[in-house]
């Protein structure tokens, strides 16, 4: 690899480099110096050089190509982020079943809209809609932070913040996870997944009312299905 | 096919080029329309190259910067040819519907 051997000629140059570093070291190691060169072939004005910085757009550019690259397929991280966003979803699947199974059984309302969500999402995700999926798991986290702001700032109680959270964490993984070019996830297991665990999630409130336990039960349930199950160790199908 | 892959795969239809060289070369082709970001550009190659599309051709020291050309490679060339038969059949079909509209 040539040009990067002297070190940044300006500001700028450095400037570009440092935007660089969103990406992996293996990916700058190969292209770092072409992708300078590029960046700076239309920036030669020395005021600009010493003072300028990289547009906003260049930056979101490789904002965007540093996710693609480190959530890519057969990545760890990439791989671990869908896993985490399909898990998360199922649990959301199971907490909405678990409010219509309570309401039938003990009475009181359910929120439809967050398991129409929840659904959107996880159908979105595993027919390579991923457009619907991200509107459903953002339009969930924003209500989720919602509600939880107007706890913590009516009540000064922290725990909403908790049991919000895995909201939060299941929309970002869906976010950084299902970029343009990541591998769907396998049909064959993960409607498997869903099914069982919501049926269990679902049996369990039928025989013991809503309460903390039966929520962080939803969770237990999911995970241990997904374990068992292993829908990673199906063979996922590339969208596009 | 992304409008962008489909203009950077003409780009090197014409000759292999390097990452600015094809940055000018999707702008001049779209006239002015798509402009393409460094982020977004290797993005696409990475891609082209994924699928065997796009491959890297030679390296050159351009006043002491790294300038490295990619090519098209066979099966570009068909994928090409195959989105243009498309996108002509698309166009074709368009046209003589609204030429019907036009004569009504």
């Amino acid at each position: 690899m040539s040009g990067g051997g002297d070190g940044p000629r300006s500001n700028l140059e450095r400037r570009y480099r440092a935007l660089l570093r969103l990406l992996p070291r293996r990916y700058r190691a190969e292209r770092e110096e072409e992708m300078v060169g590029i960046f700076l072939a239309g920036r030669g004005d020395e005021l600009d050089l010493e003072h300028g910085w990289p547009g906003w757009g260049e930056a979101a550019a490789t904002a965007a190509l540093a996710v693609r690259v480190r959530f890519r397929a057969g990545a760890p991280a990439g791989d671990g982020t869908r896993l985490v966003a399909m898990a998360g979803l199922v649990g959301h699947v199971v907490l909405a079943a678990q409010d219509v199974v309570s309401a039938a059984r003990w009475g009181g309302g359910w929120w439809a809209w967050s398991a129409v969500l929840a659904l959107v999402a996880f159908a979105g995700l595993l027919t390579g809609r991923v457009l619907p999926a991200r509107v459903a798991v953002s339009v969930a986290a924003l209500w989720s932070v919602a509600v939880a702001g107007q706890v913590v700032v009516a009540a000064g109680d922290f725990w909403p913040v908790l049991v919000q959270a895995p909201t939060w964490v299941t929309a970002a993984a869906v976010w950084l996870g299902f970029h343009r070019e990541a591998p769907r996830p396998p049909r064959a297991r993960w409607p498997a997944v869903a099914a069982v665990s919501a049926a269990i999630g679902a049996a369990w409130v039928w025989f013991t009312p809503l309460s903390p336990v039966a929520y962080v039960g939803a969770w237990l349930v999911t995970t241990a299905v997904v374990v068992v199950v292993r829908p990673w160790a199906a063979a996922p199908a590339r969208t596009g | 096919m992304s409008e962008q892959a489909f203009l950077v795969l003409t780009a090197l239809a014409e000759e292999p080029l390097h990452g600015y060289a094809i940055v000018r070369s999707v702008e001049v082709l779209s006239e002015g329309r798509v402009v393409l970001r460094v982020g977004t550009l290797y993005g696409v190659l990475d891609r082209l190259v994924a699928d065997g599309w796009a491959e890297r051709d030679r390296e050159e020291v351009h006043q002491g910067r790294l300038r490295r050309y990619y090519r098209l490679t066979d099966a570009g060339v068909r994928a090409l040819s195959a989105e243009v038969a498309r996108l002509s059949a698309n166009v074709r079909a368009a046209s003589s519907v609204l030429r019907a509209r036009e004569a009504r």
